[in-house]
C-alpha cells in the first residue's frame, strides 16, 4: 500500500512537471501581454506589475492591420472549413454508399498524394494563382485550404458514413425519399460527431498555415492572414514582445474556443478517425 | 410506382454517386495532380521570376547533385529529422504510459494541456521560442543557470552549433504532447485479457510491456514514426521565423524547404526549386516506404 502511494507521488510529480512546461509559454504570454513594457525587460522577472492593456491597443486599427489580418484569418479558416466539410461528407457518402467504379484505387491514390510535402506544388500554384488573379484574394486561399482539408475529410467522413446501417435509409427510399432527402434527413444527423471531428481538425489546420498564405498574399496585403503577418511585427527598436504576447493571445482566442467547445470529438479528428473513444 | 417515375429513379441510380463526386474529383485534379506535373516540367527550366525560362533537361537536378548549399540543407535537415523523431517517439510513448496508469485523475486536463501547442501553430511557437532563447533574459537560460550554472549568455540562435539543437528542442516541446495523444489512444486499445493472461503465465512488468504492449501498438507507433519524418522534412516555420531569411549563423538552420523558398521566391528561379521539391518528395517518398517495409506494416494494412 505504502509503495502504490510512492508511486503514485512519483507520477503525478513527473506528469506535474511536463504540464508546467508545457503551460508555461501560455502563462507567459497572458502575463507579458499584460505587462507595461518596461516591466517586460527586466534582470529578476517581475511577478508582480500593475496589467495594462496597452499592448492590446496597439493592435488596434490605426496603430496596425492586426485586426483586419485576424479577421482575414477568421473569414478563410472558417470559410475553407466550412467547404472542406461540406465537400468531404458528400463525397464520402458516395463513395460508401455507391458503387463508384475504381474507388478503392482513387482513394488510395488521393491518401497517398497527402504523403507528399505540401512544398512541391507551391511554385506551380504560384504561378497558376498570378495567372488567374487569385493571389492575395480571400477566395484563393479558401480554395487552397479546402482542397489541402478535402481529401483528409473524405477519408475520415467515410469511417464515420461506414458505420451508419444503411437500412435506414434503404427504407426512405423505398418511402419515396430521393437519395438526396434521404442523405440530408438520416445520414446527416448521425453523422454530427463525425462532422465535428473533421471540422476542429480542418480548422486547425487552416488557421495555423504559414508557408502558402507567405508565399500567396502581399505583405500588408489585402488578405494577408495572421500567421505570417506576425514575423513583421518588428518595429524601429526592435521587436516589441508585448505587443506580440497580445497578438499571439487574441490569436489562440477563437480557436481555442471552438477546440473546447468540439473537445469530446478532437480525439477521433486528429488520429484520423484510428481512435473511436 | 409510374413509368416515369421508376426511369427517373433509375437515372438517379445511374448518376447520383457521380454527381456525389465530382466537385472533390476537380478540385484534387486542380490542385493535386496539375501542380505535381507543372512542377516536374518546371523543374526542366531555368527561370528567372514567371516570364522568361530556358529548358534544360536534368541539368537542375545534375546542379542539385554538386550544389554545396543543398547538401548542406539535407544534412541539416537530416539531423533535425534524426534527432527529433526519435528522441521524440520514447519521450511521447513514456508520458502516454505515465498517463495511462489507472491511477492518474483528469487525464482529459492533462491531454488538453499537451495539445495547446498545436492550437498556437508554428509561427507562434518559434515567436515564443525566439523570446525562450534570448541570452541573458531568456527563461531557457534562466532556468539552466539556476540549475546547472551554464552561463547566461549562451547563444542559442546566434552561436552554429547550437542553433540545430534550439531547433530540435522546440519541435520536442511542440510534438512530444501531440504524438503522445495518439500513444495513449493506442494504449487504451489493448485488450485488457491479454495483460490478465500474461500475468496468469507470470510475465513481469517489462515481459508484459515487450509482449503484450509493443505488438499492440505497433501500428499506430509505425503510422507516428512516419507522419513524424515526412514533417520534419518540411521543417520551414521554425527556422523561417526564429533565424530570419538568412537561415541562421553560417547557415547552420538552412534546411531543404528553406532552400526551396530562397531560391524560388528570394531568387526567383522557380525552375530550380522545382527541382528543389520534387526530389524533397522523392526522398520522403523513400524513407517512407522503407519504414513502412521495415516494419512490416504494409502487409498488415491490406
Amino acid at each position: 500500500m505504502y509503495q502504490k502511494s510512492a508511486w503514485r507521488w512519483l507520477i503525478y510529480a513527473v506528469i506535474g512537471i511536463v504540464v508546467i512546461i508545457y503551460l508555461m509559454p501560455i502563462y507567459w504570454i497572458v502575463v507579458t501581454s499584460l505587462k507595461p513594457s518596461l516591466d517586460i525587460y527586466t534582470k529578476v522577472p517581475k511577478f508582480i506589475f500593475k496589467p495594462t492593456l496597452a499592448n492590446y491597443a496597439k493592435l488596434l486599427p490605426g496603430h496596425s492591420d492586426y485586426l483586419q489580418q485576424l479577421l482575414n484569418s477568421i473569414i478563410i479558416a472558417f470559410g475553407s472549413t466550412l467547404l472542406a466539410v461540406a465537400l468531404g461528407t458528400f463525397t464520402a457518402y458516395a463513395f460508401s454508399r455507391f458503387r463508384v467504379k475504381g474507388a478503392n484505387d482513387l482513394l488510395f491514390f488521393i491518401l497517398s498524394t497527402r504523403m507528399l510535402p505540401p512544398v512541391v506544388v507551391v511554385i506551380p500554384i504560384y504561378l497558376m494563382y498570378t495567372a488567374l488573379g487569385l493571389r492575395d484574394t480571400h477566395f484563393g486561399l479558401i480554395l487552397l485550404y479546402t482542397t489541402f482539408n478535402v481529401s483528409f475529410a473524405v477519408w475520415l467522413m467515410k469511417g464515420f458514413i461506414d458505420e451508419i446501417p444503411r437500412e435506414y435509409e434503404d427504407a426512405a427510399l423505398v418511402d419515396g425519399y430521393t437519395r438526396f432527402q434521404a442523405f440530408r434527413k438520416i445520414v446527416l444527423p448521425q453523422s454530427v460527431t463525425g462532422i465535428a471531428a473533421t471540422a476542429v481538425f480542418c480548422l486547425i489546420t487552416a488557421w495555423n498555415e504559414f508557408a502558402f498564405a507567405l508565399v500567396l498574399t502581399e505583405t500588408g496585403g489585402r488578405a494577408i492572414t495572421a500567421p505570417p503577418s506576425i514575423p513583421s511585427f518588428q518595429g524601429a527598436s526592435g521587436i516589441d514582445w508585448g505587443q506580440i504576447a497580445a497578438a499571439t493571445f487574441i490569436f489562440l482566442l477563437p480557436v481555442a474556443i471552438f477546440t473546447f467547445v468540439m473537445r469530446k470529438h478532437l480525439l477521433r479528428g486528429v488520429t484520423f478517425g484510428a481512435v473511436k473513444k | 410506382m409510374t413509368m416515369q417515375r421508376m426511369a427517373l429513379f433509375r437515372l438517379q441510380r445511374k448518376y447520383a454517386p457521380y454527381l456525389f463526386v465530382t466537385p472533390f474529383i476537380v478540385l484534387f485534379l486542380l490542385f493535386g495532380v496539375y501542380p505535381l506535373i507543372k512542377s516536374l516540367v518546371l523543374a526542366t527550366y531555368i527561370t528567372s521570376g514567371p516570364k522568361s525560362h530556358l529548358f534544360v533537361g536534368l541539368e537542375n537536378f545534375r546542379f542539385l547533385l554538386s550544389d554545396p548549399d543543398f547538401h548542406k540543407a539535407v544534412r541539416n535537415t537530416t539531423v533535425f529529422a534524426f534527432f527529433s523523431v526519435f528522441l521524440q517517439l520514447p519521450l511521447s510513448l513514456g508520458l502516454a504510459l505515465l498517463l495511462n496508469r489507472e491511477l492518474v485523475k483528469g487525464r482529459d486536463f492533462f491531454r488538453f494541456s499537451f495539445f495547446s501547442p498545436h492550437l498556437v501553430g508554428q509561427v507562434f511557437v518559434a515567436v515564443l521560442f525566439s523570446v525562450i532563447f534570448i541570452p541573458q533574459f531568456g527563461l531557457l537560460n534562466r532556468v539552466l543557470h539556476a540549475v546547472t550554472g551554464l552561463a547566461l549568455d549562451t547563444k542559442w540562435l546566434t552561436n552554429p552549433s547550437l542553433v540545430m539543437p534550439a531547433l530540435i528542442l522546440t519541435s520536442l516541446w511542440m510534438y512530444v504532447g501531440f504524438n503522445m495523444i495518439y500513444f495513449l489512444a493506442a494504449l487504451q486499445a489493448v485488450d485488457r485479457e491479454l495483460y490478465d493472461a500474461a500475468q496468469v503465465d507470470g510475465a513481469s512488468a517489462f515481459q508484459q510491456f515487450l509482449h503484450v504492449t509493443i505488438p499492440g501498438i505497433r501500428p499506430v507507433a509505425v503510422f507516428v514514426m512516419v507522419l513524424s519524418t515526412i514533417g520534419s522534412f518540411q521543417l520551414f516555420e521554425l527556422p523561417y521565423v526564429m533565424l530570419g531569411n538568412s537561415s541562421g549563423p553560417e547557415g547552420a538552420g538552412l534546411t531543404v524547404v528553406m532552400y526551396l523558398y530562397n531560391n524560388g521566391f528570394v531568387s526567383g528561379d522557380l525552375g530550380y526549386a522545382s527541382a528543389i521539391g520534387w526530389s524533397l518528395a522523392l526522398g520522403v517518398l523513400l524513407i517512407s516506404l522503407v519504414q513502412m517495409r521495415f516494419t512490416g506494416t504494409w502487409k498488415r494494412e491490406e
